[in-house]
């Protein structure tokens, strides 16, 4: 797997454009905010040989290194301890639930994961700041500010459900370590509506589908998608929740992770909620959430 | 196990970065510091640590069942690349203590032969003793990755020296293999060395600055870097060009 490559110039502005991936779009932000050593597992190379290749490339001319490790849990670890001596270091695996568990008992230091299998692993134990952007140029801004963001919060960063389709990336370059970090959050539809979709990560096309789908039926639905998971949005997600007569959670890494996290927030669900779970390697389409929909409505 | 105390001691007082695993001499003194690290990464670690600061000197201590257990694939790996990290193994034969004697029936893990396999720079082997202190200092004066294997082993009275060999040469791989193939003889001392092979951090990285903050000052390079030559292109972008450790 892989995406093309192309440049493209924008007419009305100097700034250029990439088309990318999402996952090397991520990869790219990384070098943006200085980062200069990467390690990749095996893995990550079959999921997205180009993204990874390239990126060496690139690392390369910027004076730095990409390397490659026997696996998941040694790209992961080599990574912390780069950042044990101070350098801003990158793990480029294929399973980050198997680099979380290298992470243990390391929760104070700053490496970050980049999970380019696409799946969203919810529920993991170390990672402190976990993004899941889901477009290209939202990924390069989730590479970008994550140094900043797991300096700030003392732990391990995470990047993972990385399967934006191309698309238009403006390589800003900044130090994010001086920027305010805005919560990645997309929320569409009416206020106080009969029915919240609510996602993460993956699939947010498809959630988006079957909102204007139920729209199209007559019932005011609403979409709210995170691309930050932790530190959990609970300030927009809570309001979102309690305003909407029902809730079903697309669950992006397994049965009731994400719906965990709003009633661990909230205490107790207050309106019904419903779940629908995404399996590894099953994406989910328009027409089985708006069905799932329908059910949540009848309860 | 006082000599690996005093060398571990002198590292440390050159700024050595000392990582500990579980199994580890329970007596290395407060006095030394060190970060103690969960098991089965405790190579990855010290590996990723020396590339991000290759002049800054760093030891890894760990016991037997971490190393040569949970960790045995990055042990492998991390001789192959022969990244410079110093690394003592307390070795018990995976033996617990409180348990019936462990091993009975079974083959014993020979932990010279599988990283003489692995193409090891250094390789030592040393029961608890007076030797030790020597051999840790020419450990950590390789360049590349060194295994001190620390054998304990109580009333072990058959250890054969290779210092007391003439005919041995350190220096020769086969020579090594065939001391650690041989199942009739405990043999202590240097197996091998081999400091003619650069380490990994010296071939891979050179000079490289490995963390730096990019400003906006220099959008020129960045611009050039990310736009020409297109940093790839297309799926049949030619072969694999990073990875120095693959």
């Amino acid at each position: 797997m892989g995406w093309h490559f192309s440049m493209l110039q924008t007419p009305v502005t100097a700034l250029r454009t990439l088309t990318l991936g999402g996952q090397e779009a991520a990869l790219l932000g990384l070098l943006a905010a200085g980062c200069r050593l990467l390690f990749a597992a095996p893995g990550a190379h079959r999921y997205s040989e180009n993204a990874v290749r390239r990126t060496g490339r690139r690392v390369a001319r910027l004076g730095g290194n990409l390397i490659a490790v026997q696996s998941d849990a040694a790209a992961a670890a080599m990574a912390a301890g780069a950042a044990m001596r101070g350098a801003r270091a990158a793990a480029l695996v294929a399973d980050a639930a198997a680099a979380d568990l290298a992470l243990r008992g390391l929760d104070d230091l700053t490496p970050v994961i980049v999970d380019v299998s696409g799946r969203l692993p919810l529920g993991l134990i170390h990672a402190r700041a976990v993004q899941a952007p889901t477009t290209a140029q939202g990924a390069y801004e989730s590479g970008r500010g994550i140094f900043a963001q797991v300096r700030a919060m003392r732990g391990p960063g995470l990047i993972a459900g990385l399967e934006a389709a191309p698309g238009p990336v403006s390589p800003l370059l900044s130090d994010t370590a001086q920027e305010e970090w805005p919560v990645p959050i997309h929320h569409h539809g009416p206020d106080n509506p009969d029915l919240l979709i609510l996602g993460a990560g993956p699939g947010f096309e498809a959630c988006e589908d079957a909102r204007e789908q139920l729209e199209q039926e007559g019932v005011a639905a609403a979409h709210l998608h995170l691309m930050q998971i932790s530190p959990f949005p609970g300030a927009i997600v809570a309001p979102a929740v309690t305003s909407a007569r029902r809730v079903l959670v697309v669950e992006p890494g397994g049965p009731g992770r994400l719906a965990g996290y709003i009633r661990n927030f909230l205490g107790a669900p207050v309106r019904p909620m419903g779940e629908l779970p995404r399996l590894c390697g099953a994406p989910l389409g328009p027409q089985e959430i708006a069905a799932r929909a329908r059910e949540v409505m009848a309860l | 196990m006082i000599p690996l105390t005093m060398a571990l001691q002198a590292a440390a007082d050159e700024g050595a970065l000392i990582l500990v695993g579980p199994g580890a001499p329970d007596e290395l003194p407060p006095a030394i510091p060190r970060r103690h690290v969960p098991p089965g990464v405790l190579l990855p670690l010290a590996e990723g640590a020396r590339l991000a600061d290759s002049k800054a000197p760093v030891v890894a201590v760990g016991g037997d069942g971490d190393l040569y257990g949970e960790g045995l694939g990055h042990l492998l790996h991390a001789v192959r690349r022969n990244t410079g990290v110093v690394c003592f193994a307390a070795d018990n034969g995976m033996a617990m203590p409180g348990l019936a004697a462990v091993g009975a029936g079974e083959y014993a893990l020979r932990p010279m032969a599988l990283v003489l396999a692995a193409g090891a720079t250094f390789a030592a082997q040393v029961t608890p003793d007076g030797a030790l202190e020597g051999i840790a200092r020419e450990a950590l004066a390789h360049p590349g990755f060194a295994l001190v294997n620390i054998r304990h082993e109580r009333g072990r009275v058959d250890a054969v020296n290779l210092d007391g060999e003439e005919d041995y040469d350190p220096f020769s791989r086969e020579a090594a293999l065939q001391k650690a193939a041989d199942l009739d003889h405990f043999y202590t001392g240097i197996f091998h060395r081999a400091p003619e092979r650069a380490a990994f951090e010296t071939v891979a990285l050179g000079q490289s600055p490995l963390f730096t903050t990019v400003s906006t000052t220099e959008w020129d390079d960045w611009e050039r870097i990310i736009f020409e030559e297109g940093g790839g292109g297309g799926d049949d972008d030619g072969p694999d060009d990073y990875g120095a450790g693959a």
